[in-house]
């Protein structure tokens, strides 16, 4: 049954909680001429829908899965869904990302983009099997694990292929940063998605779909997908990043001497080889899996053969969690780390937080502030065992000092009254594991980001690249090329930026797509015209990316953030990276100037770091111009 | 001789590229419900194994179908006439394998057809998970794999290691 969208499926899914009533309305065309599809659908959406100062536990606040133009079409890796609202970590815009099979289902069934509205008194699941909608007692669920909950979810529906979303009980727990999980460990996991999913009375979405994909021009559409085919496979890192995913990283981060170790105190860790993706590859991994469409396959199923942890499997991790729970906390063991994120996954966590939480506490101790009586009798030294396991069971119950964690870092900081200078988060979002002293852009990515101190808004990998010549070729700059050098990095994270929000958009995998750089906007907009027949140049989509960092900027403008917010805790605009970190020591991060250029290249006031009216009206957004008035937002003309 | 599409469940990672390029072939649609090859999972155990008819004998187009709707292509694919089909679900039940999908929206059984010998979901399968081949071809190459590793066993015994560099 083909519908009169390409691409497309055509229709948004409104789930009114409150009534447990839902209404299906057409695709906005707007819609997909300006923001393309996935996190563009959602963030328009939250500027137009959530009004500032909204509760983002209350049933003012909306929770969006949306996915995009290419999903349930072959195009490789196009599988992805973003999931969005007013964040209850961050009080900005909530936004994260996830792969597995749950986004073509929602295609299939009908929807681009599924809204929760409201909340339930009772604890429901939903079921969506193609225009039917089924809201779902769901008390008998309450306090089970992400895999329980699926496990359920799935055998009382009675069919295993039916594609399932869930939050754990540290969401129903009201831990702020729970995630949604998708196929089990697909974590939508940042910014407490699943906190907000679970205080609306929803424990999981169960969907189903039979209606077809139709893409505008068919033969294009495979020929793309054919020269696609041919990038990915031929490309050199096809094979690392198919035995070791992202966990490939852990030791040339190490040798660059910015792998964040024992709370950023170090970018070396002595223990890395134990810990490094090649180790987990040798001894664990035993079968390879991978999202919907990919044919870059690099999630991995492990199984814990001997030791302590024996029996103990799982798939994964990426290399975040995995350098999060080994070297950040300060941790030597490898199962150790294996098994703290498979708690997290099942009790529904989001493991950079946790682990950003846990090893904050742990430098509080060794500074003398945090004492272990304050700690519930924790042995808080650097890497214990015991303690980061059961101070993860402790923040998913919040219970004791898992209490005070449970919050984030900011606001555990806040709580205790000390450890604040150390709390390392932008805007309220714990920073991920890299050190920004090593990796200027990548900094100066999380200084940005909309959604707070994260680098998958921007991941601009091309100062990896040691290659000024083409830094010169590409950016006009060749500093753009040198990880340690600040010159032309707001440049280059702009970019990077726009790129991101469109691969994000297209919801295909950002590590394919954009970090092995076989995706470019000029072939974007091939592939959209294949798909969904509209006619696009590279420079029409990279203006699409441009407009959707553009809508969050002014969604967290809105919320009081200026230049004020965009900077990075003082750890990395003041200490130097300690000498052992040999191939980034002495190294600081220089905020000023590369905000400067940031903004600069944005169209935004250097005061304010607000975009400039200018800027507003070029991308289309006039709109809102009025709106910030009325809230006393200073605006310039240019 | 006859070949048929072999499956490797530890190759397989289920990301199903097999059942978008078997429906998009068929139908220029994509639809895994209209894919006549399907992979059934179960991520708690990182069980992906794909499911397609082998040919067997078990589906026998007179006792199967009594509608005659079914038939033997030159390959020895299994054939749905559509014209014939009345939907009555019986070579469904009938399979042992599961083999044989049920498409919701037009109502009627899929089989894997081979795609006249070149079936597609063999040569797109990004990690080599289906091949394409007789089942002589694989009790040979099985029969050759186990016979090796008894040798090299033996040749351990007799403290000749080095004659191993043949194999």
């Amino acid at each position: 049954m083909a519908s009169k969208y390409f691409g497309y499926a055509g229709r948004v899914l409104r789930l009114e909680l409150t009534k447990r009533k839902h209404v299906i309305h057409p695709l906005e065309k707007e819609l997909i001429r300006g923001y393309l599809g996935g996190r563009g659908f959602n963030s328009k959406r939250l500027l137009d829908e959530i009004p500032p100062e909204t509760d983002p536990l209350g049933k003012e606040n909306k929770l969006m899965f949306a996915t995009g133009p290419l999903v349930g079409t072959g195009f490789p890796t196009a599988s992805r869904f973003n999931v969005s609202a007013k964040s209850p970590l961050t009080w900005i815009l909530g936004d994260s990302n996830a792969g597995g099979h749950f986004a073509p289902e929602m295609k299939y069934a009908g929807y681009d983009q599924i809204i929760l509205e409201g909340s339930s008194d009772r604890l429901l699941y939903i079921f969506i099997d193609d225009d039917d909608v089924s809201f779902i007692d769901a008390s008998h669920l309450a306090g089970l694990d992400v895999y329980e909950t699926t496990k359920a979810v799935k055998e009382e529906i009675g069919d295993e292929s039916v594609q399932v979303v869930a939050a754990g009980p540290a969401a129903e727990n009201g831990v702020r940063y729970a995630g949604v999980f998708a196929n089990l460990m697909r974590a939508a996991a940042r910014t407490g998605m699943g906190t907000v999913m679970a205080q609306k009375g929803v424990k999981a979405i169960a969907i189903r779909g039979s209606k077809s994909i139709d893409v505008a021009h068919p033969d294009k559409f495979e020929k793309l997908v054919e020269k696609l085919e041919e990038d990915i496979y031929n490309h050199p890192q096809y094979w690392p990043r198919r035995i070791m995913g992202t966990t490939r990283i852990l030791l040339p981060l190490n040798l660059g001497g910015f792998l964040p170790t024992r709370h950023f105190t170090t970018g070396v860790f002595e223990y890395a080889e134990e810990v490094s993706g090649e180790r987990l590859a040798e001894e664990y991994n035993v079968k390879t899996r991978g999202c919907f469409s990919c044919i870059l396959p690099c999630s991995r199923f492990w199984v814990i053969r001997k030791g302590k942890y024996k029996g103990l499997y799982g798939e994964g991790p990426e290399y975040e969690p995995l350098s999060a729970f080994s070297a950040r906390v300060g941790n030597p063991d490898i199962q150790v780390a294996l098994k703290a994120n498979d708690m997290c996954n099942k009790l529904g966590l989001d493991a950079l937080t946790t682990a950003e939480c846990i090893s904050w506490a742990m430098e509080c101790y060794e500074r003398g502030w945090l004492t272990k009586d304050m700690a519930d009798g924790l042995d808080m030294s650097w890497g214990n065992e015991e303690t980061i396991l059961t101070l993860i069971e402790k923040i998913a119950r919040r219970e004791g000092f898992g209490d005070i964690l449970a919050d984030g870092v900011k606001k555990a900081a806040e709580k205790l009254g000390f450890g604040e200078e150390i709390a390392l988060h932008v805007k309220g979002l714990e920073i991920i594991q890299a050190d920004p002293r090593g990796l200027k852009g990548y900094g100066l990515g999380y200084v940005v980001a909309s959604r707070g101190g994260d680098h998958l808004r921007s991941e601009p990998f091309f100062e990896l690249s040691d290659d000024p010549e083409r830094g010169r070729e590409l950016f006009g700059i060749p500093e753009t090329a040198l990880r340690l050098e600040y010159k032309g990095k707001g440049k280059l994270v702009s970019f990077f930026e726009d790129w991101c929000a469109i691969t994000d958009a297209l919801e295909v995998c950002k590590n394919v797509a954009e970090n092995m750089e076989v995706l470019p906007f000029d072939l974007s907009g091939e592939v959209i015209h294949a798909a969904t027949g509209i006619e696009m140049k590279g420079g029409e989509v990279r203006r699409i990316g441009e407009r959707i960092i553009n809508v969050e900027r002014l969604f967290l403008v809105r919320e009081g953030i200026s230049r004020k917010d965009d900077t990075l805790p003082k750890r990395f605009l003041e200490e130097p990276m300690p000498e052992e970190a040999i191939n980034s020591a002495g190294s600081i991060f220089e905020l000023e100037p590369m905000l400067n250029e940031y903004y600069t290249e944005r169209g935004w006031d250097l005061k304010t770091g607000i975009p400039t009216i200018a800027k507003i009206k070029e991308l289309g957004l006039e709109k809102y111009v009025d709106n910030l008035r009325e809230l006393s937002i200073p605006l310039k003309d240019k | 001789m006859r070949k048929r599409i072999q499956t490797n469940e530890e190759a397989c990672s289920g990301c199903r590229y097999c059942e978008l390029v078997c429906s998009f072939s068929h139908t220029r649609e994509f639809n895994p419900r209209f894919a006549r090859i399907r992979i059934v999972k179960d991520d708690v155990i990182g069980m992906d194994i794909p499911v397609v008819c082998r040919q067997c004998r078990r589906c026998i187009p007179e006792e199967n179908c009594p509608m005659e709707a079914l038939e033997r292509s030159y390959l020895g694919a299994v054939m749905v006439i559509e014209e014939k089909c009345v939907g009555c679900g019986q070579c469904i039940t009938d399979c042992p394998f599961g083999s044989i999908s049920w498409d919701p929206i037009h109502e009627i059984p899929l089989v894997c057809n081979l795609c006249d010998g070149e079936p597609i979901c063999v040569r797109k399968c990004p990690t080599k998970a289906l091949s394409y081949t007789d089942l002589n071809t694989i009790s040979r190459k099985k029969g050759v794999q186990h016979a090796s590793k008894q040798y090299k066993q033996l040749l351990s015994e007799w403290g000749a290691d080095n004659m191993m560099e043949g194999f």
